[in-house]
């Protein structure tokens, strides 16, 4: 199980990488947003994705204490 | 019985209107003492990934002068006397007649007892009303299926599984959707990326679905005219090649396109909301506007604005299509994202059809057991076969 969970971690990790990346792009090109905007940008979906892989665990984890 | 208690954990600033003004307090069956806990940790679960959204989209989204202007014009059009008197015309191409379709297949993979086929289906979306706004967007000219089929067997019927805002990639979908559970079950299983979402979002987008709401409240509209046009034309095509029923599941945003379906078509055989908003404009507010100063995102339009420009494709607005026993709608005790109020005050809306309320929230789903025994009960109950 511990890879799925990885897995999913690493997978809603990928729309905040591309996130930046996008943003670094723009800044390269015509920047129209500021270095903060796509810091929190980051931050919060990296927060989310966090959040979602402990909610995951936490079913996992129900859902064998109940088939105890 | 108990009131529930979640809009007290939302710090809504003191700006905006609380929508607990216009949405009933929902009134919850008492929750056994033992899931208590587990409705207190979901909660608390959501209310981070609140912040993290918050944090992530406030400032993205905040709107300048001139999109402030444009945001109050992209809305004229949807509050037309017409559209107030019959929300229904909006949604006019579902009563035209079926067009042509094409389809590519584009992947097939073995699932256990049959396949999962990836589609795409060629949507010709045209929007109610052209504007600048509206994106030319390749990626979303298409609408992409992962289509799960029975080898064997004749499928009781097919479920479509309509994902939530900033989903769309179809395997996480499937986990969070339970599509194996369904397909376990005997039903046929259709996982519809809806628009500007996962594999439609453009190429430049930072996240799935962020075309798809936005401060651009015509945008927005178009947006959800366009995720019932093309799941009615995955639902027209899937029934017309397996020749049996199609009906819709969704979650959150899905659970809202899906509730507004139930009030638009008449020959759905099941629809199941899970966690479904109602009213976009209080959604919106509630996900994006609590982050206090300095980065309050505040609406473009006056609160009663927004409501009525988006009040055209409100499941609210529309009257339910089907049988009530067609449908069952399932809450969250402990949700704050879509608090329960959302789907209280649909099951009020719909004259109180089979409810479901499970122990969790909106990300920490607990009793999920429970949850499809009651949804495979409902489903029997249909006798679909």
């Amino acid at each position: 199980m511990a890879c799925p969970l990885l897995m999913i971690a690493i997978m809603m990790s990928l729309p905040s990488i591309h996130a930046v990346a996008v943003s670094v792009g723009e800044r390269v090109g015509a920047a129209t947003w500021s270095l903060r905007t796509s810091a929190e940008l980051v931050t919060g979906m990296s927060i989310m994705a966090f959040v979602f892989t402990i909610a995951q665990l936490l079913l996992f984890i129900e859902e064998l204490w109940w088939r105890l | 019985m108990r009131a529930a208690s979640s809009l007290a954990q939302l710090e809504l600033p003191t700006a905006l209107p609380a929508f607990s003004d216009d949405l009933p307090a929902a009134v919850l069956p008492e929750e056994p003492w033992l899931d208590l806990p587990l409705t207190w940790i979901g909660s608390a679960l959501d209310r981070i990934a609140l912040r993290g959204m918050r944090l992530a989209f406030a400032s993205a989204l905040r709107v300048s002068d001139a999109e402030r202007e444009a945001a109050y014009e992209s809305g004229a059009p949807y509050t037309t006397a017409a559209l107030v008197a019959e929300p229904r015309r909006f949604f006019d191409f579902l009563d035209a007649p079926a067009r042509p379709v094409t389809m590519r297949e584009l992947h097939r993979r073995p699932v256990a007892g049959g396949e999962a086929v990836t589609r795409e289906l060629a949507t010709r979306y045209e929007p109610y009303h052209c504007s600048g706004t509206w994106p030319a967007c390749v990626e979303n000219d298409r609408v992409v299926v992962e289509h799960w089929m029975h080898r064997d067997t004749r499928p009781r019927a097919t479920v479509m599984a309509l994902h939530g805002f900033t989903m769309g990639t179809s395997w996480i979908d499937a986990h969070v959707l339970m599509a194996a559970k369904w397909f376990a079950l005997g039903f046929d299983v259709a996982l519809v990326a809806l628009p500007f979402h996962g594999p439609r979002s453009p190429r430049t987008a930072r996240y799935s679905g962020e075309l798809f709401a936005s401060w651009d409240v015509g945008r927005t509209n178009e947006a959800v005219r366009q995720a019932v046009h093309d799941v009615d034309l995955v639902r027209r095509w899937i029934a017309a090649e397996t020749g049996r029923p199609v009906g819709l599941l969704g979650l959150s945003l899905g659970g809202y396109v899906a509730a507004l379906m139930a009030g638009l078509c008449d020959d759905l055989p099941f629809v199941i909301p899970l966690v479904p908003p109602v009213t976009f404009d209080a959604l919106a507010c509630s996900l994006l506007a609590l982050d206090g100063p300095p980065h309050a995102c505040a609406p473009p339009l006056p609160f009663a604005d927004l409501r009525a420009a988006y009040a055209v494709h409100s499941p609210l607005s529309h009257a339910l299509a089907i049988p009530r026993e067609r449908v069952l709608i399932v809450g969250a005790r402990g949700d704050c994202l879509v608090p329960p109020e959302h789907a209280y005050a649909l099951w009020r809306h719909w004259g109180e059809p089979p409810i479901h309320w499970y122990s969790g929230s909106h990300v920490a789903p607990f009793r999920r057991a429970r949850l499809l025994a009651r949804v495979a009960a409902h489903l029997d109950a249909l006798a679909l076969d």
